[in-house]
């Protein structure tokens, strides 16, 4: 069975030019030991996504208009506040984008550490301290007796996201959300914590939701991917069937537009036009208009169609992919 | 040779407490040499802090250069008077990373093309609107963005406005800042494409400065690598991209994650983080990250210099075969 299971979410936004219709019935299914990866475009719906599993939307504005998220046989839209606190944490924990911003300023990193634990766990300030030394020496801070005592500010880019993983880690968290972890790094820097998160993984059996909009991060850590367009999915399946037999167009192109260092490419191949307007969806495939196969067909709303065993995708005219794109 | 700049150094002083001891300057940009031809773009690549966005704005003198020499098109630019330097300027044009917060936002679309030329005082009102309406079309947005404001536009057409800013006076050279970072992927392809397209049209030259490799390689026809305010290697980008010679080069080329699931290349992940420029590592800056660093590099600051034909790199350990 699986871990987290969404079906049928559609989250919505009351803003001043209209209802923004942020994410429209989404079903997923993360398993135990596995990384997710959720791709796609600034304003996509993954991030909102990812806050609705945390019961970290802000609502209102938000308004989730359907579906249900279960962890482990408990809805959690249905939990209280008090109820999902306790769960917040200790059973799901999550990394944001900017390691900056998510750190209290005026706190020490291994306060901050050992806070998780001392609310969660009821052990005493002594065993939390030893156990938040662990942790970092877990995630590779060097130095951790040292660093224990210092603030945020003190540490660099990198030492901070290892320091929010840290925390995220604390009470052995069953699923793990991570949102753009390594989107403020340096490639250099990118590579550790990606290295860091792979060797996690290994040793635990955590699942995770990896959200991303770097295609090349996702072909190095997901073992299942989604890709979002416009808060709906485009496609879905393994890494493998992602990146060898990508059937949506968007997917095509989204793979096609980005640069490669070791191939030789003329031309970079472009998606053509912007994103629709998310308060303004047109009835049919939200794709359309920049799609080059589009047809009358795609005026109706496109259903997930299952091409190989897990392998899905939500497009009435994929077998069209042998062709030129 | 459009461009030549030599030995360009960059120190921002650093204040310092009552009774401290004097801060240490940090050297943003150290001892770095490059030259720039005619329709040729080079790609000034790097991690963050290593001085690149500098380089390009010393060039420019937005930020002035504390020491060095740049000669463009045979003019000492460091040597002008404000009044000679306003003249220069139209033709060395800069566009900026966030396509939204360089643009007026109180102006519309029409008002920030034109304002260049109403500076330069170039054509009568009749003439400058045919001319900011040839822009627009150069660069791909509709005649009736004119009367509109840049908030009504995404992030991509706001990177087409600056361009079109960048070249309302019919510039030589762009120095471009990391014009695609901000941008969505799909969006991201399509301004390096109407970049690309751009450059062969009006045959201009490009100083492409980014920390993206990948799209650095795609654009540039040289590549030059930053680490710490110095250039590291320098040279044709295939040829870095393919066969980097720089240790560090070689890292960052290693652990670039591409959209693939077939790599050939083993990876080496620099341990570490990058040190602080204001006190750089003694000899070379990189040894204290460098996976084959000996006990001389530590002693012996290495240079950069031809090691292949075209290809320079400052390594005591990569071997000469010109």
């Amino acid at each position: 069975m699986a871990l987290l299971e969404i079906k049928d979410l559609s989250i919505q936004f009351s803003t001043d030019e209209g209802v923004l219709h942020a994410v429209d019935n989404l079903n997923l299914s993360v398993d135990q030991g596995k990384t997710l990866c959720i791709v796609g475009e600034s304003g996509c719906g993954k991030s909102v996504t990812a806050r609705a599993i945390m019961g970290l939307l802000p609502i209102p504005p938000a308004k989730i208009t359907s579906g249900s998220v279960v962890l482990d046989t408990k809805d959690l839209l249905g939990l209280s506040e008090k109820e999902m606190r306790a769960l917040r944490g200790n059973d799901i924990a999550m990394i944001f984008q900017d390691p900056m911003t998510s750190l209290n300023p005026v706190l020490t990193c291994g306060y901050q550490i050992q806070e998780s634990l001392h609310i969660h766990d009821k052990i005493t300030k002594k065993e939390a301290k030893e156990k938040a030394l662990a942790l970092m020496k877990q995630v590779g801070i060097p130095e951790a007796e040292k660093r224990f005592s210092e603030y945020p500010h003190q540490f660099s880019g990198g030492m901070r996201q290892r320091v929010m993983i840290a925390m995220a880690l604390s009470c052995k968290p069953k699923l793990l959300i991570a949102d753009e972890p390594t989107t403020a790094l340096d490639v250099s820097i990118q590579a550790q914590i990606l290295e860091l998160l792979g060797t996690l993984k290994k040793s635990s059996d955590m699942a995770m939701i990896f959200i991303t909009h770097d295609l090349g991060v996702v072909a190095e850590i997901a073992d299942e991917i989604i890709v979002l367009y416009a808060g709906t999915v485009a496609e879905r399946g393994t890494t493998k069937d992602i990146f060898n037999h990508a059937a949506h167009p968007y997917t095509l192109g989204l793979l096609e537009s980005v640069p490669h260092i070791s191939k030789e490419q003329e031309h970079l191949t472009v998606i053509p036009g912007t994103l629709p307007d998310p308060t303004d969806y047109q009835p049919g495939c939200r794709f359309y208009e920049r799609c080059t196969f589009h047809s009358d067909l795609c005026k109706k709303d496109p259903v997930e169609e299952e091409i190989t065993p897990g392998h899905r995708v939500a497009c009435f005219h994929y077998r069209l992919k042998d062709q030129q794109y | 040779m459009l461009l030549t700049v030599k030995n360009l150094k960059k120190y921002f002083p650093q204040k310092s407490g009552l009774f401290s001891k004097p801060a240490l300057p940090i050297k943003a940009v150290d001892d770095c040499s490059f030259t720039l031809e005619k329709n040729e773009v080079l790609g000034l690549v790097g991690e963050s802090g290593c001085g690149k966005s500098t380089a390009g704005r010393c060039i420019l003198r937005l930020t002035e250069p504390t020491a060095g020499s740049i000669h463009f098109d045979n003019r000492d630019l460091l040597a002008l008077s404000s009044g000679e330097l306003k003249d220069i300027r139209k033709t060395m044009q800069i566009i900026f990373q966030d396509p939204l917060s360089s643009l007026n936002p109180r102006m519309t679309v029409g008002g920030i093309i034109e304002e260049p030329l109403i500076v330069h005082h170039r054509g009568s009102p009749i003439e400058r609107k045919e001319a900011v309406a040839a822009l627009l079309d150069k660069v791909g947005l509709p005649q009736s963005a004119l009367n509109r404001y840049p908030h009504e536009f995404s992030g991509g057409q706001c990177q087409r406005i600056g361009i079109a800013r960048a070249l309302a006076l019919k510039p030589q050279l762009i120095i471009a800042d990391e014009p695609v970072s901000a941008l969505d992927v799909s969006i991201q392809a399509q301004i390096i494409n109407l970049m690309i397209a751009l450059k062969e049209e009006l045959s201009l030259s490009y100083l492409f400065i980014s920390h993206d490799l990948s799209v650095v390689k795609h654009i540039s026809d040289r590549i030059a690598v930053m680490y710490l305010g110095k250039i590291v290697e320098i040279g044709p980008a295939q040829q870095i991209c393919l066969d980097p010679l720089h240790p560090y080069t070689k890292a960052l080329i290693s652990v670039i994650p591409e959209p693939s699931l077939h790599r050939s290349q083993k990876k080496t992940i620099l341990q570490g983080d990058i040190p602080s420029p204001a006190r750089p590592p003694s000899g070379c800056a990189f040894h204290t990250r460098c996976p084959v660093a000996k006990e001389e590099c530590k002693k012996r600051e290495p240079i950069l210099e031809e090691k292949r034909s075209g290809r320079s790199v400052s390594c005591l350990y990569v071997n000469k075969k010109v």
